[in-house]
């Protein structure tokens, strides 16, 4: 290729790339593990359907461990959440309950209704303490 | 070689030119997230959601059975409704009136049925949710078909005995069924469910709910193809942007932009049917002459109080697969809410919203743009800002989703119209 139609090319493939047209929203930390808010947990989640989908019901499974790694039973989990851009909660009300093996839990009844910055709260109530960790997702 | 290599130079500078004239000319090409959402939206043919509450959703003989109940009047309280009354198949399945017109007139606006069969909840407000258990409401209904279970249980054993035999298996022992009998119907009609035993009560509930999936497995055929919106995002994800803006005009580009951008209508059409099967409050305002309305909120109540329900003894489903009922969700912002309805076929379906208060698109996207407060509860849209030009760009969009039904012939079913 001649050094001016490469040139040429470049400019051009520059100028196309430049403009970004919708923004993708605010960019979410998808970690699947976080440390609760006061850092009593560490709380980890896994969708029972990958990659979490959109307008489907499905299950989480959640691992609540304390700081220096014991499993977290008896816990009482709530959970909330939803678009804080679009203020919206989620479209069901998902609950959890105690799971096969100490620190597991199941959470049933998540559904993200659209694709976008969701926001998925976990308040836990338990022997060890209180505390809630917030999970992000960009879906 | 080398003249391959120039060809193949050429080719790729025309193409990015044609991208950089689009470009210059004010239409960006479609960025890696716009894509993402454009594939979203794309309808894909695959195998129809389950239906673990009606065991026959997907059998031959009960979609045939479900589609000659679904044209036939007599079951209705003057043998003048059927189904296909106000779901008029040439008509994709819906009447084109504000408001349905059976026996009588009803509240709301008839809902088209292409591709419901994936929804998880039926009505405006949800108030059933099952294909099935949705058919059985309109024939109870007094401004609808008007009949009641015994009467329609007591047509099928005498003209459809055998049709229904091959799907369900024997028919009960009705002996002793009054002609006409439901535990909601006239005060006659209640007075004679009461004097029937528990057994013939149940009798007649199993076979009412049969006659449920049998339509509903006709029903679930019912699909919408693929419109000229989708074959667009096929080349525009095989690359092919000159292909693509052959297929939609600039303006159509235009107006899909605004749909997943400004216009913020992908928060709730979203999917390959566009709809996210929930439910909004949009303001939309009270049709004069109609009692109060809460929408959804009521609706909820109902769904979960219902006979005919997932978790009730006639659903084929067990518990733990009825989780759209069991997490329910029911707050002060249901107050209003109706379904979000799919833009399939959109253009081919005025006068819209749920009692059929806008006439045209226009109104509809002009309804949009202003966002007024909602008559009750809390509206959830803003005001868009669109121009004229934008409202006429989205409208012309909305029009790139029609596209003839996929539906398959019922012996013996005739179209009313």
């Amino acid at each position: 290729m001649k050094p001016a139609l490469r040139h040429s090319l470049v400019a051009i493939l520059a100028l196309v790339a430049l403009p970004a047209c919708v923004g993708p929203g605010p960019e979410a930390d998808a970690s699947t593990t976080r440390i609760s808010r006061a850092g009593l947990f560490e709380v980890s989640y896994t969708s029972t359907v990958t990659p979490v989908p959109k307008r489907a019901l499905h299950s989480w499974t959640l691992q609540v461990h304390t700081r220096d790694g014991h499993p977290v039973t008896d816990a009482r989990i709530r959970v909330e959440g939803g678009m804080p851009q679009h203020g919206h909660g989620l479209p069901t009300a998902p609950v959890v309950r105690a799971g096969p093996g100490d620190g597991l839990y199941v959470l049933e009844g998540m559904k993200f209704n659209m694709g976008g910055y969701w926001v998925v709260d976990l308040v836990i109530t338990s022997p060890e303490g209180n505390d809630d960790v917030r999970f992000e997702l960009n879906l | 070689m080398r003249a391959l290599v120039r060809i193949t130079a050429a080719g790729a500078v025309l193409a990015l030119a044609l991208s950089l004239a689009g470009l210059l000319a004010g239409e960006p090409a479609w960025s890696r997230e716009e894509k993402a959402i454009l594939r979203d939206l794309r309808l894909t043919r695959g195998p129809l959601a389950p239906d673990p509450s009606n065991r026959y959703a997907a059998s031959e003989d009960a979609a045939e059975l479900g589609g000659q109940l679904f044209f036939d009047r007599r079951f209705s309280s003057n043998g003048t409704v059927a189904c296909a009354t106000c779901h008029v198949p040439d008509r994709y399945f819906q009447d084109g009136l504000p408001l349905s017109k059976g026996v009588g007139t009803t509240g709301r606006r008839t809902m088209p049925i292409a591709g419901v069969a994936s929804s998880p909840w039926f009505f405006w407000d949800g108030r059933k949710d099952s294909l099935w258990s949705q058919a059985l409401g309109p024939l109870e209904s007094p401004v609808e078909h008007g009949g009641d279970r015994a009467q329609y249980v007591l047509l099928l054993a005498t003209h459809y005995r055998r049709d229904y035999e091959r799907v369900f298996g024997a028919f009960p022992e009705l002996f002793g069924v009054p002609p006409h009998a439901s535990p909601g119907g006239t005060k006659e009609a209640r007075a004679a469910w009461q004097r029937m035993t528990p057994g013939q009560q149940d009798a007649v509930n199993r076979v009412f709910a049969n006659i449920g999936k049998a339509i509903a497995a006709y029903e679930r055929r019912i699909q919408p193809r693929s419109a000229r919106f989708d074959h667009y995002v096929d080349a525009v994800v095989a690359g092919d942007s000159v292909g693509a803006n052959g297929i939609l005009s600039r303006d159509e580009r235009a107006g899909l932009r605004l749909f997943i951008g400004k216009g913020d209508c992908i928060r709730c059409h979203n999917g390959p049917l566009l709809t996210n099967n929930d439910f909004a409050n949009v303001g939309t305002p009270v049709r004069s002459g109609l009692p109060a309305d809460r929408g959804r909120m009521e609706g909820a109540r109902q769904v979960m109080q219902d006979e005919f329900n997932c978790l009730s003894s006639y659903s084929d489903a067990l518990p733990s697969q009825c989780g759209e009922l069991r997490h329910i969700h029911v707050d002060a912002r249901s107050l209003r809410q109706y379904k979000v309805p799919s833009l399939r076929n959109v253009a081919d379906h005025a006068p819209y919203m749920h009692a059929g208060q806008l006439a045209t698109l226009e109104a509809v996207v002009e309804h949009y743009n202003r966002a007024p407060a909602s008559p009750t509860g809390e509206s959830e849209i803003k005001p868009l800002g669109l121009s004229v030009k934008e409202r006429k760009q989205l409208v012309l969009f909305l029009a790139t989703l029609s596209a003839p039904l996929a539906t398959e012939p019922v012996p013996g079913a005739v179209s009313l119209q």
